[in-house]
């Protein structure tokens, strides 16, 4: 049996007194995706921050059986971790395909040299498949600052996309996208798997995250309160009690602050 | 011991202008969240027009005290003034912009200034009493003290204003968080023209006060900036105890230096005492500042942030390049050597500009040491002929590499700073090292500078002493004017590929959002010093151009306002195009663009304040109605009207007559 993709062991982060995420554990396997629920502020977007290395954190991150809880946030993106934002943020100077461009390349200091003097081409059939994938091919040449808020969204998750990273861990990607554009990104999403590709997905809709994920995990205050195929979890009290129940389903995050 | 205690009571004077001008900086740091480089500029404005007021030099003699009311009101007026021009309008743009255009009104108010008054030092008729009491057996200055405790009181002042009036609760609130500040109702246009009004009128006392102390001078007051950053980073930008406290300090300690340079067991070379220590300590303070007081300031919650100047792609190189390369080797060889000798320095300064617009239109990060490193190199290159006999091809190559070296160090110690924390620690080693290295006789050149041996390889010179002459059979020769455009043409052409490479796009991802770029594999920090190398070598190698094109090279040709102008002239014209960097090249002093306002237009000794007027001026026309710089401007609008010329042939071609008309 292969390591799983990624592995997140007893993941701990404080902000000053305040423990965001406490002795969190999860796994994803190859090739699955797995769904990340629980109310606003329960810690999902810090638990990515700290798998991606962009908070410090107790505990242990493995990527495909690799150690990595030591690497920089750039190292583990070249070791296959990939991760899009809750609020987008792209290379506001940079065409979408550059933007793309940028996730792709893990280019050699010789290339790097060779290329300043010779006319430098952009690797088109990447980019242009990375943007087929999530149906924005159309929008190759076009900048960020003229895209409506989905079609940034999904340039975000091409970009996350495209350098072929082993897993990507999603902050709430249909946030800010209608009903038929989140089903399509559902089906959008389960295509990239077949190419390899686990993911950690975290989203409001319920509906989204429990028909695009094998394995559902549920945080609350910080902590794993329930596990399981989203059938069980959909029938689990604890939590239809913390999250489903109680302001009925909410579909978008008021707090979103990234 | 009572010595001592004398030059430590002297240097109250200096420290307390310091001081005043820091209070200035705070102020406008917590009134608009503006960086402000001009904060002593205001005190050497008010100093001159108390003088003018006092002297009748506008044709009418003030006594004292109507003069100091006179000044203060005009304070007021240009106080208000630089908020309508340079504040107001820029109110939503990225603190960086704010902070260039605090850098055009240092420009321009200092050209302005010696266009007015003239460039000499004037005296004024002083306020304070220069009577002297003896305490103690110490004799102590009157003016100094009553300076040092006025400039205290003010302190005092402010920090009661900030604590107890509801304008002070208002700034407060609006410093940290401007949105929520907005949403209750305060209005940040008012609350940040009065902190205005409030720091100018700190520097109008001071200015008046302190004039008989530290003259009235153009070029040394508003430089005094250097001192008040580092004395407003003590005080993160909040404190007005700290910052009046830590600028005082800094003048009693640099008046303490001045005293120790006269012992004998300071080192000398040649019976001279080492210079510049006194801004390698404000140097080293400030690093000590931000490593000790956390590396970054205090965030501001802005409305909104408008990002930098946008960066074109640079398409069809080569054809756009061929015209003006010929049109350059031509000029070379038929103009009259007055012109050639601008246009070989109009190409030398098109690779200095070159290394800005690496390091800040691409990366986005201002430093201004970069005209440094350029002396650096031209400088070794100097002394390596001169001094060591090391000619052509290894001095230059040592040059460029030492320079390279300097300029990494500075980039890897710059790592933790971004942003305009960057333009402090960079201005302050920029004069540090003019101070401590190209003014100092032991290792620079002392007051003279250093000559420079012209290039030769293999017995062939071709350097400006080159057999070929040009048509008029006089110096310098054009045959090192080819060279230099070889060497210009090829880093152009270097910088211009940059931006369409990985390399090139790494950069303004990083630009744009370090946090996405490093999420995208991007090593922010490795791609900021490589950054940091490009850019010096590029400063190196205009530095050795330089060095052979005067055949001297001098602390004055590296100075901190020269670095400050060429910065501006290319952020004027286009940061983020190379063609940016050619017109910035040939407009600066010495280059073809003054030459010719010279020759036809202004007079002769004038030009270098005209054009430094006309940079200042520019730069608050730019940031206000062409953000992106001029060239962007012109580019962007040709662009749409190609677009619109497209897209009106498409339609026509694609679509019947009648439904044209429905579309429209
Ligand atoms: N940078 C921060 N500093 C301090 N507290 C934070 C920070 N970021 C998040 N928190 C806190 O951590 C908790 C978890 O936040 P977050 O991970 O954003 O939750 P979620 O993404 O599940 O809505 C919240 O209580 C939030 O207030
Ligand atoms: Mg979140």
């Amino acid at each position: 049996m292969t390591a799983p993709a990624l592995v997140a062991r007893e993941i701990t982060v404080r902000y000053g007194g305040v423990r965001a995420v406490s002795n969190v554990t999860l796994e994803v396997p190859e090739g699955k995706i797995i769904g990340l629920i629980g109310p606003n502020g329960a810690g999902k977007t810090t638990l990515v921050d700290a798998i991606t290395g962009f908070v410090p954190c107790d505990g242990r991150v493995e990527i495909a059986g690799e150690d990595v809880t030591r690497l920089k946030p750039h190292a583990r993106a070249r070791r296959g971790l990939g991760r899009t934002w809750q609020a987008v943020e792209l290379f506001d100077d940079l065409s979408v395909a550059e933007n793309v461009a940028v996730a792709i390349g893990t280019p050699s200091p010789w290339a790097t040299i060779k290329e300043l003097f010779v006319k430098p081409t952009l690797e088109k059939a990447r980019v242009g498949e990375a943007l087929d994938s999530v149906g924005i091919g159309h929008l190759f040449d076009a900048m960020p600052t003229e895209l409506s808020e989905g079609q940034r969204k999904l340039v975000g998750i091409a970009r996350a996309f495209a350098g072929s990273p082993r897993v990507v861990c999603l902050d709430e990607p249909a946030a800010g996208l209608d009903t038929t554009e989140t089903h399509e990104l559902g089906m959008q999403l389960r295509g990239l798997t077949s190419g390899g590709t686990s993911m950690l997905l975290i989203d409001h809709d319920i509906g989204f995250v429990f028909g695009a994920c094998d394995h559902v995990v549920v945080v609350e205050f910080g902590t794993v309160i329930a596990e399981g195929p989203p059938h069980e979890i959909y029938a689990n009290e604890r939590v239809i009690e913390a999250y489903l129940g109680s302001s009925a389903i909410p579909t978008e995050d008021p707090g979103a602050r990234r | 011991m009572q010595t001592i205690l004398v030059f430590a009571l002297l240097g109250l004077g200096s420290g307390a202008v310091i001081a005043a001008v820091a209070l200035g900086v705070v102020l406008s740091w917590r009134g608009s969240g503006s960086f402000n480089l001009a904060a002593g500029s205001s005190v050497m404005v008010a100093g001159y027009m108390f003088w003018a007021f006092r002297t009748g030099f506008f044709h009418f003699k003030l006594g004292t005290w109507p003069a100091v009311i006179a000044t203060l009101a005009f304070m007021v007026v240009y106080a208000v003034l630089i908020e309508l021009l340079a504040v107001r309008p820029l109110r939503a743009a990225s603190p960086l912009a704010k902070l260039v255009a605090s850098l055009g009104v240092l420009l321009l108010t200092q050209a302005l200034v010696q266009v007015i008054f003239g460039t000499s030092p004037l005296a004024s008729p002083s306020v304070l009493p220069d009577s002297v009491v003896v305490v103690g057996g110490v004799p102590v200055p009157v003016a100094q003290l009553i300076l040092a405790g006025g400039v205290s009181f003010l302190a005092a002042v402010l920090w009661c204003i900030y604590r107890f009036t509801r304008f002070g609760v208002a700034t407060r609130a609006s410093s940290e968080n401007e949105v929520a500040a907005v949403l209750a109702g305060l209005d940040p246009n008012s609350i940040s023209v009065a902190n205005s009004i409030l720091a100018n009128l700190t520097a109008g006392a001071v200015g008046i006060a302190a004039a008989s102390i530290v003259g009235i001078s153009a070029t040394t007051i508003p430089l005094l900036i250097v001192q008040a950053l580092a004395a407003a980073l003590f005080a993160r930008f909040t404190s007005f105890g700290i910052a009046c406290a830590a600028g005082m300090a800094i003048g009693v300690g640099e008046s303490l230096i001045f005293y120790a340079s006269t012992q004998s067991w300071f080192p000398s070379h040649k019976g001279v005492a080492l210079s510049g220590v006194q801004q390698l300590v404000v140097f080293v303070l400030i690093v000590v500042a931000l490593w000790w007081r956390g590396s970054s300031l205090p965030q501001r919650g802005e409305l909104r942030e408008r990002s930098l100047p946008r960066v074109p792609k640079q398409d069809q190189l080569a054809r756009r390049m061929l015209p003006i390369v010929a049109a350059c080797a031509i000029a070379l060889v038929l103009l009259p050597s007055e012109f050639r000798q601008a246009v070989v320095t109009g190409l030398v300064g098109t690779v200095l500009c070159l290394s800005f617009i690496v390091i800040m239109g691409y990366v986005g990060q201002l430093s201004v040491v970069q005209l440094a490193l350029a002396g650096i190199a031209g400088f070794g290159v100097a002394r390596m002929s001169s001094v060591y006999g090391i000619g052509f091809p290894l001095g230059p190559l040592i040059a460029v590499a030492v320079a390279l070296v300097v300029g990494v160090v500075v980039g890897v110690s710059a790592l933790r700073v971004r942003g305009v924390t960057l333009v402090v620690v960079t201005l302050a080693a920029a004069v540090a090292i003019e101070k401590f290295v190209f003014a100092n006789p032991n290792w620079g050149g002392g007051a003279t500078g250093v000559t420079v041996q012209q290039p030769t390889l293999f017995g062939i010179k071709f350097g400006s002493d080159a057999g070929f002459r040009g048509l008029d059979g006089s110096l310098p020769s054009p045959v090192f004017g080819l060279c230099a455009l070889a060497v210009t043409a090829a880093l152009y052409a270097f910088v211009a590929n940059l931006r369409r490479g990985e390399l090139g796009r790494r950069m303004l991802a990083v630009r744009s959002n370090e946090r996405a770029a490093a999420a995208a594999g991007v090593n922010v920090r490795a791609l900021k010093v490589c950054a940091f190398a490009i850019s010096s070598i590029l400063a190196g190698v205009a530095g050795v151009l330089f060095a052979y094109d005067f055949g001297t090279v001098s602390a004055s040709m590296f100075d901190v306002m020269t670095a400050l102008s060429v910065i501006a002239s290319v952020y004027v014209l286009g940061v983020t195009v190379v063609q940016g960097a050619v017109l910035a090249g040939f407009g600066m002093v010495g280059a073809v663009v003054p030459l010719i306002l010279q020759k036809w237009v202004l007079p002769r000794d004038r030009v270098g304040l005209y054009v430094q007027l006309l940079i200042g001026a520019g730069l608050l026309v730019q940031l206000r109605f062409y953000p992106d710089g001029i060239l962007i401007a012109s580019a962007t609008k040709r662009e749409r009207r190609r677009a619109e010329r497209l897209q009106l042939r498409a339609t026509s071609a694609a679509q019947p007559m009648s439904e044209q008309r429905a579309v429209a």
